[in-house]
Protein backbone atom coordinates (compact mmCIF):
# COMPACT_ATOMS: atom_id res chain seq x y z
CA UNK A 1 0.00 0.00 0.00
CA UNK A 2 1.02 3.66 -1.30
CA UNK A 3 2.29 5.76 2.25
CA UNK A 4 0.03 8.59 2.43
CA UNK A 5 0.75 11.82 4.48
CA UNK A 6 -2.93 12.77 4.26
CA UNK A 7 -5.88 11.56 3.71
CA UNK A 8 -9.51 13.06 3.07
CA UNK A 9 -11.85 9.89 3.44
CA UNK A 10 -15.54 10.54 2.19
CA UNK A 11 -15.46 14.34 3.73
CA UNK A 12 -18.03 16.85 3.95
CA UNK A 13 -17.64 20.49 5.27
CA UNK A 14 -20.36 22.71 6.28
CA UNK A 15 -20.31 26.22 7.96
CA UNK A 16 -23.08 25.98 11.35
CA UNK A 17 -24.68 29.03 9.38
CA UNK A 18 -24.16 28.03 5.97
CA UNK A 19 -27.06 26.11 3.44
CA UNK A 20 -24.81 24.25 1.35
CA UNK A 21 -21.50 22.04 2.07
CA UNK A 22 -18.51 23.87 1.42
CA UNK A 23 -16.99 20.01 0.34
CA UNK A 24 -19.08 17.32 -0.31
CA UNK A 25 -17.96 13.79 -0.16
CA UNK A 26 -14.51 14.33 -1.07
CA UNK A 27 -12.04 11.58 -0.63
CA UNK A 28 -8.13 11.55 -1.92
CA UNK A 29 -5.00 11.14 -0.82
CA UNK A 30 -1.49 13.77 -0.34
CA UNK A 31 1.48 11.11 -1.03
CA UNK A 32 4.70 11.82 0.23
CA UNK A 33 6.92 14.08 -1.33
CA UNK A 34 3.48 15.44 -3.93
CA UNK A 35 2.66 19.14 -4.83
CA UNK A 36 -0.78 20.39 -5.21
CA UNK A 37 -2.10 23.70 -5.37
CA UNK A 38 -5.76 24.78 -5.09
CA UNK A 39 -7.88 25.85 -7.73
CA UNK A 40 -11.31 27.42 -6.60
CA UNK A 41 -12.63 31.21 -7.22
CA UNK A 42 -11.64 33.31 -4.42
CA UNK A 43 -14.32 32.50 -1.37
CA UNK A 44 -14.69 28.83 -2.89
CA UNK A 45 -13.35 28.07 0.58
CA UNK A 46 -9.18 27.49 -0.17
CA UNK A 47 -7.92 28.49 3.45
CA UNK A 48 -11.05 26.50 4.77
CA UNK A 49 -9.70 23.24 2.88
CA UNK A 50 -6.10 23.99 4.44
CA UNK A 51 -7.33 24.24 7.76
CA UNK A 52 -9.04 21.06 7.68
CA UNK A 53 -5.97 19.44 6.21
CA UNK A 54 -3.85 20.80 9.16
CA UNK A 55 -6.38 19.68 12.15
CA UNK A 56 -7.41 23.09 12.54
CA UNK A 57 -11.10 22.42 11.69
CA UNK A 58 -13.10 18.65 11.76
CA UNK A 59 -14.96 18.21 8.99
CA UNK A 60 -18.68 18.12 9.68
CA UNK A 61 -18.86 14.34 7.90
CA UNK A 62 -15.66 11.75 6.88
CA UNK A 63 -12.50 11.57 8.26
CA UNK A 64 -8.86 13.11 7.74
CA UNK A 65 -6.23 10.86 8.55
CA UNK A 66 -2.37 12.98 8.60
CA UNK A 67 0.37 10.85 9.06
CA UNK A 68 2.52 13.35 10.29
CA UNK A 69 2.50 16.58 13.03
CA UNK A 70 5.80 18.24 11.24
CA UNK A 71 3.63 20.94 9.48
CA UNK A 72 4.79 24.38 8.52
CA UNK A 73 2.17 26.75 7.66
CA UNK A 74 2.18 30.47 6.26
CA UNK A 75 -1.17 31.77 7.24
CA UNK A 76 -3.12 34.12 4.88
CA UNK A 77 -3.08 37.04 7.43
CA UNK A 78 0.45 36.14 8.24
CA UNK A 79 0.19 35.73 12.20
CA UNK A 80 2.94 37.38 13.68
CA UNK A 81 2.33 38.20 17.61
CA UNK A 82 2.24 41.80 17.68
CA UNK A 83 4.29 42.03 20.75
CA UNK A 84 7.13 39.99 19.74
CA UNK A 85 9.79 41.30 17.93
CA UNK A 86 10.48 39.17 14.53
CA UNK A 87 13.14 37.07 15.93
CA UNK A 88 11.13 36.32 18.92
CA UNK A 89 8.33 35.20 16.63
CA UNK A 90 10.38 33.00 14.13
CA UNK A 91 11.94 31.47 18.02
CA UNK A 92 8.89 30.90 19.39
CA UNK A 93 7.51 28.49 16.70
CA UNK A 94 10.77 26.75 17.06
CA UNK A 95 10.65 23.42 18.28
CA UNK A 96 14.46 23.64 19.54
CA UNK A 97 15.10 26.63 19.37
CA UNK A 98 18.31 27.33 16.85
CA UNK A 99 19.74 31.14 16.74
CA UNK A 100 21.82 30.08 13.90
CA UNK A 101 19.15 28.75 11.94
CA UNK A 102 17.01 32.02 12.91
CA UNK A 103 19.56 34.35 11.24
CA UNK A 104 20.42 32.98 8.71
CA UNK A 105 16.29 32.55 7.58
CA UNK A 106 16.13 36.61 8.11
CA UNK A 107 19.08 37.26 6.35
CA UNK A 108 17.41 35.28 3.19
CA UNK A 109 14.58 36.67 3.48
CA UNK A 110 16.50 40.51 3.92
CA UNK A 111 15.21 40.89 7.15
CA UNK A 112 18.19 40.84 9.47
CA UNK A 113 17.89 44.73 10.46
CA UNK A 114 14.29 43.98 11.20
CA UNK A 115 15.19 41.00 13.60
CA UNK A 116 14.94 42.90 16.58
CA UNK A 117 12.08 45.53 15.45
CA UNK A 118 8.70 46.08 17.15
CA UNK A 119 6.47 43.45 14.73
CA UNK A 120 3.47 46.57 14.08
CA UNK A 121 6.52 48.42 12.72
CA UNK A 122 6.88 46.09 9.38
CA UNK A 123 5.44 46.63 6.14
CA UNK A 124 2.85 43.95 4.71
CA UNK A 125 5.20 42.35 2.48
CA UNK A 126 8.00 42.11 5.32
CA UNK A 127 5.57 40.90 7.65
CA UNK A 128 4.40 38.16 5.13
CA UNK A 129 8.10 37.29 4.58
CA UNK A 130 8.64 36.20 8.31
CA UNK A 131 5.47 34.07 8.21
CA UNK A 132 6.93 32.49 5.06
CA UNK A 133 10.38 31.83 6.86
CA UNK A 134 8.17 30.57 10.10
CA UNK A 135 6.54 28.17 8.08
CA UNK A 136 10.30 27.08 6.82
CA UNK A 137 11.93 27.05 10.64
CA UNK A 138 11.10 23.92 11.54
CA UNK A 139 11.89 21.93 8.33
CA UNK A 140 8.56 20.51 7.59
CA UNK A 141 7.48 17.82 6.41
CA UNK A 142 3.88 18.82 5.03
CA UNK A 143 4.04 22.77 4.15
CA UNK A 144 1.05 24.44 4.15
CA UNK A 145 1.19 27.75 1.99
CA UNK A 146 -2.19 30.21 2.00
CA UNK A 147 -1.60 32.81 -0.48
CA UNK A 148 2.01 33.31 0.11
CA UNK A 149 3.04 35.86 -2.01
CA UNK A 150 0.66 38.37 -1.37
CA UNK A 151 1.78 41.92 -0.29
CA UNK A 152 5.30 40.96 -1.85
CA UNK A 153 7.12 42.59 -4.61
CA UNK A 154 8.36 40.58 -7.73
CA UNK A 155 12.15 40.71 -6.29
CA UNK A 156 11.06 39.24 -2.46
CA UNK A 157 8.32 37.19 -3.94
CA UNK A 158 10.68 35.15 -6.27
CA UNK A 159 13.45 34.79 -3.36
CA UNK A 160 10.76 33.20 -1.26
CA UNK A 161 9.58 31.10 -4.09
CA UNK A 162 13.44 30.11 -3.82
CA UNK A 163 13.35 29.01 -0.30
CA UNK A 164 10.03 26.79 -0.71
CA UNK A 165 12.07 25.07 -3.67
CA UNK A 166 14.73 24.49 -1.96
CA UNK A 167 13.27 23.39 0.80
CA UNK A 168 11.17 21.00 -1.46
CA UNK A 169 15.04 19.73 -2.95
CA UNK A 170 16.13 19.16 0.71
CA UNK A 171 14.02 15.51 0.60
CA UNK A 172 11.82 14.01 -1.12
CA UNK A 173 9.59 13.47 1.50
CA UNK A 174 8.65 16.97 1.61
CA UNK A 175 5.50 17.36 0.61
CA UNK A 176 3.33 21.12 -0.19
CA UNK A 177 -0.28 22.41 -0.57
CA UNK A 178 -0.73 25.77 -1.62
CA UNK A 179 -2.94 28.29 -2.63
CA UNK A 180 -1.85 30.91 -4.68
CA UNK A 181 -3.95 33.52 -7.32
CA UNK A 182 -0.48 34.20 -9.22
CA UNK A 183 -0.30 31.86 -12.05
CA UNK A 184 3.64 31.76 -12.41
CA UNK A 185 3.99 31.21 -9.19
CA UNK A 186 0.72 27.99 -9.25
CA UNK A 187 3.43 25.37 -10.71
CA UNK A 188 5.93 26.13 -8.12
CA UNK A 189 7.62 22.73 -7.39
CA UNK A 190 5.58 20.93 -9.86
CA UNK A 191 2.22 21.91 -7.97
CA UNK A 192 -0.65 19.83 -9.62
CA UNK A 193 -4.01 20.94 -9.34
CA UNK A 194 -6.43 19.98 -7.18
CA UNK A 195 -9.66 20.46 -7.57
CA UNK A 196 -12.33 20.33 -4.01
CA UNK A 197 -14.96 21.66 -4.44
CA UNK B 1 0.29 68.92 24.60
CA UNK B 2 3.53 68.17 26.10
CA UNK B 3 3.92 66.08 29.32
CA UNK B 4 4.66 69.02 31.31
CA UNK B 5 1.61 71.33 30.31
CA UNK B 6 -0.35 67.75 30.98
CA UNK B 7 1.34 67.61 34.39
CA UNK B 8 0.10 71.56 35.34
CA UNK B 9 -2.90 70.94 34.37
CA UNK B 10 -3.53 67.63 35.90
CA UNK B 11 -2.43 69.50 39.39
CA UNK B 12 -5.52 72.40 39.25
CA UNK B 13 -8.16 69.50 40.06
CA UNK B 14 -6.00 68.99 43.38
CA UNK B 15 -5.43 72.85 44.11
CA UNK B 16 -9.71 73.15 43.53
CA UNK B 17 -10.05 70.50 46.23
CA UNK B 18 -7.83 72.12 48.53
CA UNK B 19 -9.33 75.92 47.77
CA UNK B 20 -12.93 73.80 48.84
CA UNK B 21 -11.63 72.05 51.64
CA UNK B 22 -10.69 75.16 53.09
CA UNK B 23 -13.31 76.88 52.57
CA UNK B 24 -15.72 74.42 53.86
CA UNK B 25 -13.12 74.26 56.78
CA UNK B 26 -13.34 78.16 57.30
CA UNK B 27 -17.49 78.10 57.24
CA UNK B 28 -17.52 75.80 60.75
CA UNK B 29 -14.78 77.39 61.80
CA UNK B 30 -12.41 73.97 61.56
CA UNK B 31 -14.86 72.36 64.18
CA UNK B 32 -15.76 69.43 62.41
CA UNK B 33 -13.20 70.05 59.48
CA UNK B 34 -10.03 70.48 60.12
CA UNK B 35 -8.20 73.18 58.00
CA UNK B 36 -5.66 71.89 55.32
CA UNK B 37 -2.86 73.35 57.75
CA UNK B 38 -3.83 71.63 60.73
CA UNK B 39 -3.73 68.94 58.64
CA UNK B 40 -0.39 69.42 57.60
CA UNK B 41 1.34 69.78 60.82
CA UNK B 42 -0.81 66.36 62.10
CA UNK B 43 0.56 64.62 58.77
CA UNK B 44 4.19 65.94 60.19
CA UNK B 45 3.53 64.97 63.61
CA UNK B 46 2.54 61.87 62.55
CA UNK B 47 4.98 60.77 59.86
CA UNK B 48 7.73 61.71 62.90
CA UNK B 49 6.23 58.72 65.17
CA UNK B 50 8.13 55.82 64.36
CA UNK B 51 5.19 53.67 65.08
CA UNK B 52 3.08 55.20 62.54
CA UNK B 53 6.22 53.30 59.99
CA UNK B 54 5.15 50.03 61.73
CA UNK B 55 1.32 50.78 61.18
CA UNK B 56 1.70 51.90 57.72
CA UNK B 57 4.25 48.79 56.89
CA UNK B 58 1.19 46.45 58.74
CA UNK B 59 -1.75 48.33 56.30
CA UNK B 60 0.38 48.03 53.31
CA UNK B 61 1.84 44.28 53.72
CA UNK B 62 -2.20 43.22 54.85
CA UNK B 63 -3.41 44.55 51.74
CA UNK B 64 -0.74 44.17 49.60
CA UNK B 65 -1.19 39.64 50.75
CA UNK B 66 -4.76 40.18 50.29
CA UNK B 67 -4.50 41.77 46.78
CA UNK B 68 -1.51 38.99 45.66
CA UNK B 69 -3.42 36.08 46.68
CA UNK B 70 -6.97 36.69 45.54
CA UNK B 71 -5.07 38.25 42.20
CA UNK B 72 -3.34 35.10 42.13
CA UNK B 73 -6.19 32.62 42.42
CA UNK B 74 -8.44 34.74 39.97
CA UNK B 75 -5.71 35.24 37.45
CA UNK B 76 -5.32 31.27 37.40
CA UNK B 77 -9.27 30.64 37.44
CA UNK B 78 -10.27 33.82 35.16
CA UNK B 79 -7.66 32.21 32.50
CA UNK B 80 -9.25 29.11 32.77
CA UNK B 81 -12.55 29.93 33.14
CA UNK B 82 -12.35 32.25 29.87
CA UNK B 83 -10.72 29.53 27.82
CA UNK B 84 -13.44 27.44 28.92
CA UNK B 85 -16.84 29.46 28.78
CA UNK B 86 -19.18 26.77 29.82
CA UNK B 87 -17.38 26.54 33.04
CA UNK B 88 -17.12 30.42 33.25
CA UNK B 89 -20.83 30.72 32.42
CA UNK B 90 -21.99 28.20 34.92
CA UNK B 91 -19.70 29.98 37.69
CA UNK B 92 -20.58 33.44 36.57
CA UNK B 93 -23.91 33.92 39.01
CA UNK B 94 -21.47 32.52 42.19
CA UNK B 95 -18.98 35.41 41.33
CA UNK B 96 -21.81 37.69 41.07
CA UNK B 97 -23.11 36.58 44.00
CA UNK B 98 -19.92 37.24 46.15
CA UNK B 99 -19.03 40.53 44.35
CA UNK B 100 -21.91 41.80 45.46
CA UNK B 101 -21.68 41.27 48.88
CA UNK B 102 -20.67 44.45 50.60
CA UNK B 103 -17.11 44.18 52.38
CA UNK B 104 -18.76 45.02 56.23
CA UNK B 105 -20.72 41.54 55.56
CA UNK B 106 -17.11 39.83 55.87
CA UNK B 107 -15.95 41.79 58.12
CA UNK B 108 -18.39 40.86 60.97
CA UNK B 109 -18.71 37.36 59.80
CA UNK B 110 -15.08 36.88 60.14
CA UNK B 111 -14.70 38.18 63.13
CA UNK B 112 -17.04 35.84 64.50
CA UNK B 113 -14.78 33.34 62.74
CA UNK B 114 -11.66 34.22 63.55
CA UNK B 115 -11.49 36.97 65.61
CA UNK B 116 -9.31 40.03 65.70
CA UNK B 117 -6.06 39.69 64.07
CA UNK B 118 -3.89 39.34 60.04
CA UNK B 119 -6.78 36.89 59.11
CA UNK B 120 -9.54 39.48 59.17
CA UNK B 121 -8.29 42.25 56.81
CA UNK B 122 -6.31 39.87 54.51
CA UNK B 123 -9.30 37.50 53.82
CA UNK B 124 -11.71 40.72 52.90
CA UNK B 125 -9.11 41.71 50.38
CA UNK B 126 -9.21 38.72 49.18
CA UNK B 127 -12.94 37.90 49.29
CA UNK B 128 -13.36 41.80 47.83
CA UNK B 129 -10.74 42.04 44.87
CA UNK B 130 -10.97 38.02 43.60
CA UNK B 131 -14.81 38.40 42.02
CA UNK B 132 -13.20 41.86 40.27
CA UNK B 133 -10.04 40.45 38.89
CA UNK B 134 -11.60 36.82 37.91
CA UNK B 135 -14.46 38.96 36.04
CA UNK B 136 -11.55 41.36 34.43
CA UNK B 137 -9.28 38.06 33.55
CA UNK B 138 -12.15 35.62 32.27
CA UNK B 139 -13.71 38.11 29.74
CA UNK B 140 -10.41 39.20 28.80
CA UNK B 141 -9.00 36.00 28.14
CA UNK B 142 -12.47 34.98 26.20
CA UNK B 143 -12.19 37.66 24.04
CA UNK B 144 -8.41 36.91 22.55
CA UNK B 145 -8.29 36.42 19.32
CA UNK B 146 -8.52 32.81 18.38
CA UNK B 147 -6.48 32.92 15.18
CA UNK B 148 -3.41 33.03 17.88
CA UNK B 149 -4.85 29.43 19.40
CA UNK B 150 -4.62 28.16 15.92
CA UNK B 151 -1.15 29.28 15.39
CA UNK B 152 -0.18 27.90 18.55
CA UNK B 153 -1.60 24.33 17.52
CA UNK B 154 -0.02 24.61 14.25
CA UNK B 155 3.31 25.02 16.02
CA UNK B 156 2.45 23.04 18.72
CA UNK B 157 3.06 25.16 21.70
CA UNK B 158 3.74 23.93 25.03
CA UNK B 159 0.83 24.92 27.95
CA UNK B 160 3.91 27.31 29.56
CA UNK B 161 4.27 28.51 25.76
CA UNK B 162 0.00 29.64 25.21
CA UNK B 163 0.59 31.20 28.48
CA UNK B 164 3.21 33.22 28.53
CA UNK B 165 3.40 33.50 24.61
CA UNK B 166 -0.34 34.78 23.72
CA UNK B 167 -2.75 34.58 27.45
CA UNK B 168 -0.72 36.97 29.36
CA UNK B 169 0.77 39.31 26.99
CA UNK B 170 -2.42 39.10 25.21
CA UNK B 171 -4.66 40.46 28.67
CA UNK B 172 -2.15 42.36 30.41
CA UNK B 173 -3.81 45.56 29.60
CA UNK B 174 -7.00 44.30 30.46
CA UNK B 175 -5.53 42.76 33.68
CA UNK B 176 -3.49 46.33 34.27
CA UNK B 177 -7.12 47.52 34.27
CA UNK B 178 -8.62 45.30 36.53
CA UNK B 179 -5.31 45.36 39.56
CA UNK B 180 -5.84 49.38 39.30
CA UNK B 181 -9.47 48.85 39.70
CA UNK B 182 -8.26 46.21 42.74
CA UNK B 183 -5.74 48.41 44.36
CA UNK B 184 -8.31 51.08 45.23
CA UNK B 185 -10.29 48.30 46.80
CA UNK B 186 -7.46 47.37 48.47
CA UNK B 187 -6.82 50.07 50.88
CA UNK B 188 -10.91 51.06 51.17
CA UNK B 189 -10.92 47.09 52.32
CA UNK B 190 -7.76 47.31 54.67
CA UNK B 191 -8.27 50.39 56.37
CA UNK B 192 -12.24 49.50 56.71
CA UNK B 193 -10.97 45.96 58.36
CA UNK B 194 -8.33 47.26 60.52
CA UNK B 195 -11.32 49.89 61.77
CA UNK B 196 -13.28 46.90 62.94
CA UNK B 197 -10.93 44.14 63.66
CA UNK B 198 -6.99 45.23 63.91
CA UNK B 199 -5.13 45.99 66.69
CA UNK B 200 -2.81 48.41 64.78
CA UNK B 201 -3.15 49.84 60.96
CA UNK B 202 -3.76 52.76 58.82
CA UNK B 203 -7.44 51.75 59.93
CA UNK B 204 -7.01 50.79 63.86
CA UNK B 205 -5.31 54.30 64.23
CA UNK B 206 -7.79 56.13 61.93
CA UNK B 207 -10.55 54.04 64.99
CA UNK B 208 -8.44 55.62 67.14
CA UNK B 209 -8.76 59.16 66.35
CA UNK B 210 -12.68 58.86 65.53
CA UNK B 211 -13.52 57.70 69.03
CA UNK B 212 -10.76 60.75 70.30
CA UNK B 213 -12.43 63.12 68.09
CA UNK B 214 -8.84 64.18 66.80
CA UNK B 215 -10.10 65.21 63.40
CA UNK B 216 -6.49 67.02 62.20
CA UNK B 217 -5.26 63.46 62.97
CA UNK B 218 -7.87 61.46 61.18
CA UNK B 219 -7.30 63.73 57.96
CA UNK B 220 -3.93 62.80 58.20
CA UNK B 221 -3.90 59.06 58.49
CA UNK B 222 -6.23 59.10 55.74
CA UNK B 223 -4.35 61.35 53.57
CA UNK B 224 -1.39 58.73 54.37
CA UNK B 225 -3.48 55.90 53.38
CA UNK B 226 -4.31 57.63 49.88
CA UNK B 227 -0.88 58.62 49.33
CA UNK B 228 0.13 54.83 49.51
CA UNK B 229 -2.74 54.02 46.85
CA UNK B 230 -0.81 56.62 44.95
CA UNK B 231 2.43 55.35 45.28
CA UNK B 232 1.54 51.71 44.70
CA UNK B 233 -0.33 52.24 41.57
CA UNK B 234 2.29 54.14 39.98
CA UNK B 235 5.07 51.93 41.34
CA UNK B 236 3.02 48.49 40.20
CA UNK B 237 0.33 49.31 37.66
CA UNK B 238 2.04 51.83 35.70
CA UNK B 239 4.40 49.53 34.72
CA UNK B 240 2.26 46.38 33.84
CA UNK B 241 0.86 49.10 31.22
CA UNK B 242 3.71 50.52 29.88
CA UNK B 243 4.90 47.05 28.79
Amino acid sequence: MTPTILQFQNVDFQWADATKPLIQNFTWSLEPGEAFYLDAPSGQGKSTFLKLATGLLKPTRGKILRDTKQIGFAFQDQRLLPWLTPYENLKLAMRHPDDEQIHKLLARVGLTQKAEQHTSTLSGGEAQRINIARALLNNPLLLVLDEPFNGLDEENAQICAELIQEWKNHSPENTLILTTHLHKFQTLCNAKKLVFS
Amino acid sequence: MTTAKHKIWGIVPLLICLLLWGGLSWLNQGRVIPTPLETARAFLGIIQDPECWQDLLATILRGLAGLLGGGMLAITAGIFCGRHPKIHDAVSPVITLVQSCPPIVWISLLLVWLSIGNAVPFTVVFLSVFPVLFVNTATATRGLDERWFELAKIYRFSRWKHLTAIILPGISQGLAAGFSYALGITWKVTATAEFFGAQNGIGARIYKCYREMALPQLFAWTLLIAMVGVVIEALLIQKIRRK
